[in-house]
């Protein structure tokens, strides 16, 4: 019918030569075609040849997709369609603003109709194509400044939150079918920024390219995409394309509550690969399972661009990896049930937990039910400062447990930390529960000092460590060890790590002194020479950061020793000026032929709290000025020489510096 | 002539001297003194004072008499010594990690990026305000110093021999922290994030 009505207009022009100008309207009211639809159209037939196009509303996909359309072009008849040349048409799109450009066509019928529309405003060339029951879709838009594409978007309801800043040149290419479509939509962008409002997506200088096609048949979406620079956050993931470009492709099935991703290949850069498939619920974006293999050839990259952020906030923040890996992880509902990894020559190091291992090779397997054994080796590594040797460990991981499948050795420090038993069970819970039997082979103390900064002396540390407790963040070790130093013995009970991974990681211990030989001690620390042995208990020492911060000490001359006790000038000037008293006495007058003199005891206590040491002695002194002393050295035959103090509290810091200068001076000023 | 005290009068007055109770009254005046002092260390505001422990005043002279009296007929209930202890070295070294991460923090409470939350903590209230490639980095510093306040309230309270005090050590923070707030800074109450 309405293809009549063109003819006969058309007619009309073609048999009405020179006559007067006149304008013919016919209302062919509406027009559908498979997909589209066209409203109140009406054609006006203007002399000599001009045909007008009035459309007030055309639909497409059910939507509006333009208002007032207007079309005017120069006819001819060509064969048995209509072309239309040298045309201008303008449209109302919603979103975008009234539209102005130029036109060209050929209406054949409804079902063959070409159009090509340009409108050079806005880099937009369009060309629409029906023929049989496919319609051919084409549009090009070049420049285009994206906060307009997103509006455009929101207005045919593909709403993206947010704001856009920059320029895109899309292509898009489709062909609808009566049956099935496809579409490919490409979008180049060479500085694009993004900012959802929330902060949790974000893209900035972005220069990609990427490439969407749908087929409607498999429900099928193919896209590759390369980011080649700028940088896009996605939380907690950030990454920077200009250092580390990413090629991606998926292949994903569209069904009505589920994407299947049925491949996804990603490269960042040299760095390394991820191959998955998986199956994301459009209910919240839900990753309801997903199956991922990785290799990556450099991991450090890698390691710190996709798995750090994701350890933020966790006892692993921080941790660093570098060398080679590959493995493949298992996620259901969200939530990890299967990891391997093959290590080669890799770096760790948790900072946070002061623990790096260097040279690491292995396998490792984490299951929640019927885990493999796992097995590594490492060349070198540290715990806090005291470095470790070579060594290799079996284990299993399955669930929340970690069990040795073999004892393990560790040497450090000229010893080895032996370990013949350890089972963890509910790790990562607070009712964390261990099962534990090693031992310490003898270690080299002064390499020990050396490590934790203490001052250094020889001997050695070992023990027997039959068994672990782990109750509220405290790990308290069984058993006993002990050191042979300056020729007598100490002895660590009651070890304890108190909330070893959290902020305030301490230790705590008793230590028990017995005949420490005061000559090799004040020899090795050049404190001025004293001669006898010494026992001391210190119960309830507590370390922070390796440093003392509470004990209650006691030191007192070994009873039923026998050896001989004298102590020097230069002893008893230290000790005095530690108690904050005179020196330089005895250097003077009369006893300064006497080097060195004799004495019956000698002992000192000191409870710290709170940074202050309360001070004792072996007894009470004759109160002087009222105030009432103790004894800290009591002397023995003539000349005899009792050092007496009276300071009751002490500021640790100060004392300890007391003690250092004591160390280091050689020796009080005579004059 | 003797006056009979009737059976109930007397089994009250039994009952009331039979009663003794041990209160431990959490001092919220002291316990925010020792924060103003804390927070002033931290944030880098006013002098620090050496020393450890805030004592409230004495009460004076006529109240403490009155109080004797009644304390004859009836036993008091005894109150522990009103006191915040905040010199334990766990709590100076806290105090020390977070007078360390203040300085870089201290750009982003005046960005706004970052605010103080109702509960004595911090957390990121602008994330858009954070450039991309800081944003990570932000999210570990607000994780850090979280962590530590946590440990600040609970060693605060463990010095103090009073390990359930955590809780209102933390509320108490939580009022001061937004209190000595720079002007600017953001914070959160029960309506929403407020600038100060």
């Amino acid at each position: 019918m309405q293809k009549l009505a063109v003819l006969s207009l058309a007619g009309l022009g073609a048999i009405a030569p020179r006559a007067p100008a006149q304008e013919i309207t016919v209302d062919v009211g509406a027009v559908a075609g498979p997909s589209w639809r066209a409203d109140n159209i009406t054609l006006t037939y203007l002399s000599p040849s001009t045909l007008r196009l009035d459309v007030a509303t055309v639909q497409w996909a059910g939507r509006v997709a333009a208002t007032k359309l207007q079309a005017h072009c120069s006819t001819r008849f060509v064969a048995t369609e209509l072309r239309c040349e040298r045309g201008r048409f303008s449209a109302t799109i919603p979103g975008w603003g009234r539209l102005q450009g130029t036109l060209e066509g050929a209406f054949g019928s409804a079902e063959s109709w070409r159009a090509r529309l340009e409108v050079p405003r806005h880099g937009l060339l369009a060309t629409l194509e029906q023929s049989a029951a496919d319609m051919n879709i084409a549009v090009r838009v070049h420049g285009q400044k994206a906060e307009d594409l997103r509006k455009l978007a929101a207005a045919f309801g593909q709403g993206v939150p947010g704001e856009f800043a920059g320029e895109v040149d899309l292509t898009l290419g489709a062909t609808l079918g009566p049956a099935t479509s496809t579409a490919t939509l490409e979008i180049d962008t060479r500085s694009l920024s993004y900012q959802e409002p929330s902060g949790r997506y974000a893209a900035e200088n972005l220069a990609a390219h990427g490439r969407a096609r749908w087929d409607s048949g498999p429900q099928r979406w193919t896209v590759q995409a390369q980011g080649r620079g700028g940088q896009v956050y996605a939380e907690p993931l950030f990454l920077d394309f200009t250092a580390l470009p990413l090629t991606a492709e998926v292949v994903a099935l569209d069904s009505k509550d589920h994407w299947r991703i049925e491949g996804l290949h990603l490269r960042q850069g040299t760095a390394g690969t991820l191959d998955a498939t998986g199956l994301i619920s459009k209910a919240g974006l839900r990753l309801e399972s997903a199956e991922l293999a990785f290799d990556a050839p450099a991991l450090a990259p890698l390691f710190a661009t996709d798995v750090q952020p994701f350890l933020i906030g966790t006892p692993l923040d921080g941790l660093t990896a570098e060398g080679t890996a590959r493995g493949s992880v298992s996620l259901r509902s969200g939530s990890l049930t299967a990891l391997t990894a093959e290590l080669s020559g890799v770096a760790l190091s948790a900072g946070r937990l002061g623990l790096a291992v260097d040279g690491l090779s292995g396998q490792v397997h984490w299951a929640g039910a019927g885990a493999k054994p796992s097995f590594l080796q490492w060349s070198t590594g540290n715990i806090g400062r005291i470095p470790l040797g070579p060594s290799e460990v079996s284990f299993r991981a399955q669930g929340r447990e970690l069990a040795l499948l073999a004892p393990w050795r560790q040497p450090l420090l000229g010893g080895a930390v032996h370990v013949q038993r350890l089972a963890l069970s509910k790790v990562g819970l607070p009712q964390l529960d261990a099962d534990f039997r090693g031992a310490l082979e003898p270690i080299d103390l002064a390499a020990l000092c050396r490590a934790l900064d203490w001052p250094v002396f020889g001997g050695t540390l070992g023990g027997q460590l039959p068994g672990l407790r782990v109750q509220n963040e405290v790990w308290s070790i069984d058993g006993a060890l002990e050191a042979q130093v300056f020729d007598g013995t100490v002895r660590l009970e009651n070890l304890r790590a108190i909330e070893p991974f959290g902020v305030l990681p301490r230790v705590a211990a008793d230590a028990h002194m017995r005949r420490i030989d005061l000559e090799t001690l004040t020899g090795t620390f050049s404190f001025g020479r004293i001669t006898g042995r010494l026992d001391g208990d210190v119960e309830g020492l507590r370390l922070l950061d390796w440093k003392p911060v509470a004990f209650d000490a006691g030191f007192h001359s070994t009873p039923g020793d026998h050896s001989r006790r004298r102590i020097s000038q230069r002893a008893i000037d230290n000790i005095s000026a530690i108690g904050g008293g005179p020196t330089g006495l005895l250097s003077r007058g009369f006893l300064s032929i006497f080097k060195d003199f004799s004495y019956d005891r000698m002992g000192i206590s000191c409870v710290l709290r709170d940074g202050r040491c309360r001070m004792d002695g072996i007894e009470p002194a004759p109160p002087q000025d009222g105030q009432a002393g103790y004894y800290l050295v009591k002397g023995r035959l003539l000349p005899r020489i009792d050092v007496i103090g009276y300071t009751r509290e002490v500021s640790w810091d100060t004392l300890l510096q007391q003690v250092e200068t004591a160390i280091a001076s050689g020796g009080p000023q005579t004059q | 002539m003797k006056r009979a005290i009737s059976v109930p009068t007397l089994l009250a007055l039994f009952l009331c001297t039979a009663c003794v109770t041990i209160n431990v009254y959490f001092p919220a005046a002291a316990a925010e003194k020792a924060a103003d002092r804390i927070i002033d260390e931290v944030w880098d505001q006013g002098a620090p004072k050496p020393g450890g422990s805030v004592v409230p005043p004495q009460s004076s002279l006529p109240s403490r008499f009155l109080v004797a009296a009644l304390d004859f007929v009836i036993s008091p209930a005894h109150a522990a010594q009103p006191d915040i202890d905040i010199s334990s070295p766990e709590v100076q070294r806290v105090k020390a990690s977070l007078e360390a991460r203040f300085s870089s923090l201290k750009p982003y409470f005046d960005s706004g990026a970052v605010g103080l939350t109702g509960d004595g903590l911090v957390a990121v209230r602008d994330p858009n305000g954070v450039p991309l490639a800081q944003r990570n980095a932000v999210k570990a510093l607000v994780a850090d110093e979280n962590r530590d306040r946590l440990a600040l309230y609970q060693q605060i309270a463990n010095a103090n021999g009073q390990p359930q005090w955590a809780g209102q050590i933390q509320s108490v923070f939580a009022q001061r922290w937004v209190a000595k707030a720079q002007p600017g800074w953001w914070y959160q109450d029960s309506s929403g994030w407020k600038q100060k």
